[in-house]
């Protein structure tokens, strides 16, 4: 498949591009915990937030049965972008001679 | 629903002619209409069924569930989706053994496999069962047995080409049907009964005299005493526990405090309504565990993980993941509302025990014709709920029976129709056992079995595949070592709790293990991974999954 000069080349890409990746999904990682085990650990905290009531729900329920859903897919669609970006950005850093 | 669904999945047969278009659909499925034939897949009788009735029995604390379930596909899209993609392996044992130059970690991979999609099977079972005896009268175990054969049927002989648009078609049904009877139940019914709403205080009250026939011996809690009717004859049940045998008709009197056939018994609403009431001292602790699992459990389920194959490319795998989770976001946003609808409409199915049918009594209370279309709408969302999911799991199970267990160690040579007969075997083993085990399913919530699913899963496959993407030195000992220590803790754990009831911490650990298991199968992975050569090609295998295309490409071209 590759020859050896440029099998020379793969632990640096490979760095480089794992580096890349990994950063992206783990900060998008970290909004993701908090707010998913955010939910809970201030239920648990502040128990007069659960007898709270907005538009006639509680707020547990207004937040487990509505609100977290589109939070959750507008942060997978801004990863998706983000990762497009990143790997645009390192083709166009390969493709550079 | 189910004529037309057979219909179009018999159309597939005649279309799936080699082996790898049998087992995985070929590669030519868009990103909108895989994300719905995985989202259809997705949506299973726990989904459709279980979570509202689990809501209507525990409320706030079983509404870590719907979030938890939509959050499992941002781990599956963050850490995933498209370095799988690019690896090109069909299944999970494919990837292992891919991976890390390891037979024996196929079969391992397989065997947890295997348990996580039976634990996943049997409560779709289960879900035909309550369903079929709710609607057409006949015993448990019938619906099982008939949904059981159906489902081994269509998959011995339709493959996963068939079924592609068969389950993006059931995604659509089954999200018109939640939607449309929410609506109707919201404007029929109301969100409240005589002015009652579901978070009214006290214990959840009959809105009319009722009249409950026990299926099974049940023992019941009375929350306060009440009178009522045993065959006919008038009687005082005082506070406390009473035994009912099965046959026993019970007329309650409206506005008297429903029993519960549930061991706690009826909750009140001041703890029904929150997450965390008072008493529960490892609450927080349980709800995180259950989190955990839920979160990392989904990227271990077979039947989700081999859809993503048939993206075109990386990108699109990733952009499907992201309209995975948009759409099954969408879809949760309804069936709890039939658990909070339930504890006003129909609180005898507290007594009854069945509150797993929330969903399809609720449309029945409807009178008329209108009522009867709600209910043929709702009951068809559910065959397709439990028909869609157990043959995307019965697939992956008899895959890993005929292939990873049985053709590839001891006969790895064999044709191609050999092999399509070892898999339609290997699809009736696996349904027998799947509806052997739901015959005794009956006691437990179709959604806890769900739960327990995923932290099997999140214990034994998703460190697999994430240390496997991620880290290039994980070595084929470790990762052997760490899924069977993570395995074998947390499938022993759930059968204790299923075994009896444990109190305290140790409780609520055997019931949610996952907060220690995934750790666990985590750092054993790791641990005897450090010692070991990480396997040959790992380097060249981590960049190629990490590689975006055009990058790749262009490295190709110049070498």
């Amino acid at each position: 498949m590759r020859d050896d000069r440029n099998t020379a080349l793969d632990p640096i890409y490979l760095r480089t591009v794992l580096r890349v990746n990994l950063t992206t999904s783990l900060s998008y990682f970290g909004l993701f915990i908090l707010l998913i085990f955010g939910g809970p650990v201030i239920f648990w905290v502040y128990p007069w937030l659960a007898t709270t009531y907005l538009w006639a729900l509680p707020l547990p329920w207004l937040f487990l049965g509505f609100a977290g859903f589109p939070i959750l897919a507008l942060m997978g669609w801004r990863y998706v972008l983000a990762v497009e970006e990143d790997e645009a950005e390192f083709s166009d850093l390969v493709d550079a001679p | 629903m189910i004529v037309a669904s057979f219909a179009i999945g018999l159309f597939g047969v005649r279309i799936a002619r080699t082996t790898s278009d049998f087992f995985v659909a070929t590669r030519t499925v868009g990103s909108i209409w895989n994300a719905s034939a995985i989202s259809g897949e997705y949506l299973s009788a726990a989904t459709f069924l279980g979570v509202a009735g689990l809501v209507m029995k525990f409320g706030a604390s079983a509404m870590w569930f719907p979030l938890g379930h939509a959050a499992g596909y941002m781990t599956l899209l963050l850490f995933v989706a498209a370095p799988l993609r690019r690896f090109g392996a069909y299944t999970i044992p494919d990837f292992a053994e891919g991976r890390l130059a390891n037979r024996r970690l196929r079969r391992i991979a397989a065997l947890f496999l295997l348990v996580v999609g039976w634990f996943y099977l049997v409560p779709q079972m289960k879900g035909a069962g309550v369903t079929l005896e709710l609607l057409a009268g006949v015993p448990y175990w019938v619906g099982i047995v008939a949904v059981g054969l159906l489902v081994v049927g269509a998959v011995a002989f339709g493959g996963i080409k068939g079924i592609t648009y068969v389950q993006a078609f059931h995604f659509w049904a089954k999200l018109s049907a939640i939607s449309f009877s929410v609506l109707v139940l919201l404007i029929v019914l109301g969100w409240s009964s005589d002015s009652r709403t579901p978070f009214a205080a006290g214990l959840p009250t009959f809105p009319d005299a009722t009249e409950v026939t026990f299926s099974r011996d049940t023992r019941l809690e009375v929350p306060e005493t009440i009178f009522v009717a045993v065959d006919g004859a008038d009687v005082v049940w005082p506070a406390g526990r009473i035994e009912v045998s099965a046959g026993t008709k019970v007329a309650f009197a409206s506005g008297d405090a429903a029993p519960s056939a549930a061991t706690g018994g009826t909750k009140d609403a001041t703890s029904w309504t929150v997450p965390f009431p008072d008493g529960e001292r490892y609450g927080l602790l349980a709800a995180i565990s259950l989190l955990i699992a839920l979160v990392l459990g989904t990227m271990g389920l077979p039947h989700i993980l081999v859809r993503l194959y048939s993206s075109r490319d990386a990108p699109s795998a990733r952009r499907t993941a992201v309209v995975v989770l948009a759409f099954v976001g969408f879809f949760y946003l309804f069936p709890w509302i039939f658990g909070a609808l339930g504890r006003i409409w129909v609180p005898e199915l507290y007594v009854t025990g069945d509150t797993d049918t929330v969903v399809l009594a609720l449309p029945r209370l409807i009178d008329g014709t209108f009522g009867n279309v709600t209910s043929a709408v709702v009951a068809a969302g559910a065959f397709s709920a439990f028909i869609s999911t157990s043959s995307g799991l019965l697939i992956s199970v008899a895959g890993a029976l005929s292939h990873d267990l049985y053709a590839q160690p001891v006969r790895p040579e064999t044709s191609v129709t050999r092999r399509l007969w070892h898999f339609r075997f290997g699809a009736a083993v696996g349904g027998a056992v799947a509806i052997g085990l739901a015959l005794g399913a009956r006691p437990f919530d179709i959604n806890i079995l769900v739960g327990w699913a995923f932290a099997i899963a999140a214990s034994t496959l998703c460190p697999l595949l994430i240390l496997g993407i991620w880290w290039r030195r994980l070595a084929a000992r470790g990762a052997a070592l760490g899924m069977l220590v993570g395995g074998v803790t947390a499938t022993a754990a759930i059968l204790t709790t299923m075994l009896g009831n444990v109190g305290g911490l140790g409780g609520a650990l055997l019931s949610q293990p996952a907060v220690v298991t995934v750790p666990l199968a985590f750092g054993v992975m790791i641990l005897f991974s450090l010692g070991a050569r990480p396997p040959r090609h790992a380097d060249r295998l981590l960049l190629m999954m990490h590689m975006p295309e055009r990058a790749a490409e262009r490295l190709r071209m110049e070498a």
